[in-house]
């Protein structure tokens, strides 16, 4: 089921460099990530802003800005470096193996034209079917998605529609071909709670239903608890702690993965929030040795030095931290 | 009394026609009470359209009231006006969510923070650079930034510069608009932090609003929540989080994931139907009815007040007492 590097998994991204040219400088994105997804895994992949969550994400689907360069690395799919692929290929692939969603539901849509024609295009591209027959199934996926009245939401403008109905859109989209592999990068962030509660139903509902994998990407590691069977920790572009849920809020090990987890207010308590030394850094000028190592409570001779790799300390318990006894890379 | 609030509304007007004339009104803001006391840290919660931004412009009289009085520290300044309004300004502050738009780009750290002190003082520039450099101390940053332009800062660093702006006149009152929103959690921490210690060390009163339960509850000694333009439960914190009155209340609680797996499971859910309604087309009656599992025919029809039904909680809802009974709001 979960991840383990042997073989048995959808999608490895191994040792991954992502990095933009600007005018600024050479901003070293993702610096070596190392990463896996079991068949009908949730896989949550945390971090603040900066830790290169989403730009792991586009470069699966190879969706980074002009600017970017990758680097160095394979995206191993179903067998098949993405990375490697023409991009003939991958537009097979985008849509029909591996599909995305965005935080803002409205900016995936084009304004334009009718969002049930948007949805019925997918089948077009991708099935061979006539319009009509696409037609009944995307009424049929936005039933399922609980829009009200499929029949006015197929012909309505995104403008039209509440933020939170221009996500179920979105997610019929991106399900319509019932992908293996979903991409979800902050999802809810720009809904209202009662509104992301119901979101966050659906999308577990779907996922069981239709098998799917995802890797779901956010800034909260309560939404994170949630949904995922393992989660990731992200640090300056790189994965400090993987772990399956329960671990990663019981027994975090990366003093990063234990600081974040002290930050959030939780209901009861009123004292002062543990708040970690220093800010995240600017990635053109990333710290040494480990990026973390000028906030770490706990450093010690090598960490900036030399970087820790991504090691199992536990089964199914990788750090990246030299306190457990990690390699340098 | 920091601040007292009574039955304060605030209607903005839709045109619309060729002619543009008024159609209607959103109510944003439709007959709240609420008042604060000195030291005290006022929570308001609800969603978008819930008026709780709105409420807090008003209150500070950055936005005329349609109807109801604000008394500030014993005072009526419902009516005040202009030239009236200034010396207020010095008492009352407010810290908005974005700290990327609320400083001018091209000016100096120290004109920035510095610029309330010419205003309304009509200090030196010697004076000036002392009381900013004081005031940066305070908020966690250096001397040196004084020369420095906001782009040189991050986010973090930029919401410190616009609490010592807010800070530096010495105001007895602070609304907080969602003042951590913009934020990553790890800096989010620390501005909260910075908050409690400023509030003790001048004695402030907080007027706390967000849509984020969690950083409310922890900052909070008591809660309003809002839900288009009324207030639906005001209670004190922890009563509100572990005896909430209002279906609605309960909701939003029940909405907030868990940082805790184990938890999170036990969790009762309480998941509503439906989307928030326009504020330009509430709902008759109460206007929480369309989306609560527990409406009834008198809901739609009658809008129940706000009553308190125990020392100091206050809810507005027609079966309060029935839900308590059947527990079906408990955690």
């Amino acid at each position: 089921m979960s991840g383990n590097g042997n073989g048995d998994n959808l999608l490895e991204i191994r040792d991954l460099y992502v990095r933009f040219h600007t005018l600024r400088g050479i901003v070293k994105a993702i610096d070596g990530v190392n990463l896996e997804v079991g068949y009908g895994e949730v896989l949550g992949l945390v971090g603040e802003t900066g830790s290169g969550k989403t730009v792991t994400g586009l470069s699966i689907l190879r969706l980074l800005e002009q600017n970017a360069e990758i680097t160095g690395g394979e995206i191993i799919f179903q067998g098949r470096d993405l990375l490697k692929l023409p991009l003939k290929e991958i537009l097979k692939i985008r849509g029909r193996d591996i599909s995305m969603i965005f935080q803002e539901p409205k900016a995936a849509l084009n304004p334009v034209m009718q969002v049930g024609d948007q949805v019925a295009e997918s089948f077009l591209v991708h099935e061979e079917i006539s319009k009509k027959e696409a037609k009944e199934r995307v009424l049929e996926i936005f039933r399922r998605v609980g829009l009200p009245d499929p029949e006015r939401v197929y012909k309505s403008y995104p403008h039209e529609l509440s933020g939170g109905m221009a996500q179920r859109v979105v997610i019929s989209m991106a399900l319509a071909l019932k992908p293996k592999l979903l991409i979800a990068d902050e999802p809810t962030s720009a809904l209202d709670v009662t509104i992301q509660a119901q979101i966050m139903d659906l999308f577990r509902e779907l996922i069981n239903e239709m098998g799917t994998s995802v890797i779901y990407i956010t800034h909260d590691m309560a939404l994170a608890a949630e949904i995922s069977d393992r989660i990731a920790v992200m640090y300056a572009g790189r994965i400090v702690e993987v772990a399956d849920t329960e671990t990663i809020f019981e027994n975090p090990l990366h003093p990063y993965t234990q600081g974040l987890l002290k930050s959030i207010p939780k209901p009861g308590y009123r004292g002062k929030l543990f708040s970690m030394e220093g800010e995240i850094p600017p990635l053109i000028n990333p710290p040494p040795g480990c990026r973390f190592h000028p906030r770490c409570p706990k450093r010690f001779d090598p960490c900036d030095k030399e970087v820790p790799k991504l090691m199992e300390v536990e089964p199914e318990h990788k750090v990246a931290c030299f306190l457990f006894g990690g390699e340098s890379k | 009394m920091m601040l007292e609030v009574q039955d304060l509304r605030k209607y903005f007007p839709v045109r619309g026609g060729v002619m543009m004339r008024v159609i209607g009104h959103v109510k944003a803001v439709d007959g709240v009470s609420i008042s604060i006391e000195k030291g005290e840290v006022f929570g308001l919660v609800g969603e978008s359209g819930s008026g709780k931004t709105t409420l807090g412009r008003t209150v500070l009289k950055l936005t005329e009231p349609t109807g109801g009085r604000i008394i500030f520290d014993g005072r009526d300044i419902t009516d005040l006006s202009g030239k009236e309004l200034i010396p207020l300004r010095r008492e009352m502050q407010i810290v908005f969510q974005d700290p990327y738009k609320a400083l001018h780009p091209r000016k100096r750290v120290k004109d920035i923070v510095g610029e309330p002190l010419i205003i309304h003082e009509g200090a030196s520039d010697t004076e000036v650079r002392k009381r900013v450099a004081e005031m940066l101390k305070l908020v966690g940053l250096n001397v040196e930034h004084m020369d420095r332009y906001p782009h040189e800062f991050s986010g973090g660093q930029r919401q410190r510069i616009v609490i010592a702006r807010a800070l530096i006149l010495r105001p007895k009152f602070m609304v907080l608009d969602e003042p951590t929103s913009a934020l990553d959690v790890s800096v989010q921490a620390k501005i909260l932090n910075l908050l409690s210690d400023l509030k003790e060390q001048f004695d402030l009163t907080f007027l706390l609003i967000s849509h984020n339960l969690a950083v409310v509850q922890h900052m909070s000694n008591r809660i309003g929540v809002m839900y288009l333009g009324k207030l639906m439960e005001v209670a004190p914190s922890q009563e509100l989080f572990e005896k909430p009155l209002h279906p609605y209340t309960k909701a939003l609680i029940s909405a907030i994931p868990i940082p805790d797996p184990k938890l999170a499971k036990k969790k009762r859910k309480m998941t509503l139907r439906g989307e928030i309604p326009s504020p330009l087309h509430p709902p008759s009656g109460c206007r929480f009815h369309t989306r609560c599992p527990f409406a009834k025919e008198i809901c739609e029809r009658e809008e129940p007040p706000l009553r308190e039904v125990e020392p100091g909680h206050w809810v507005a809802c027609h079966f309060w007492d029935e839900l308590r009974e059947v527990g079906v709001l408990n955690a």
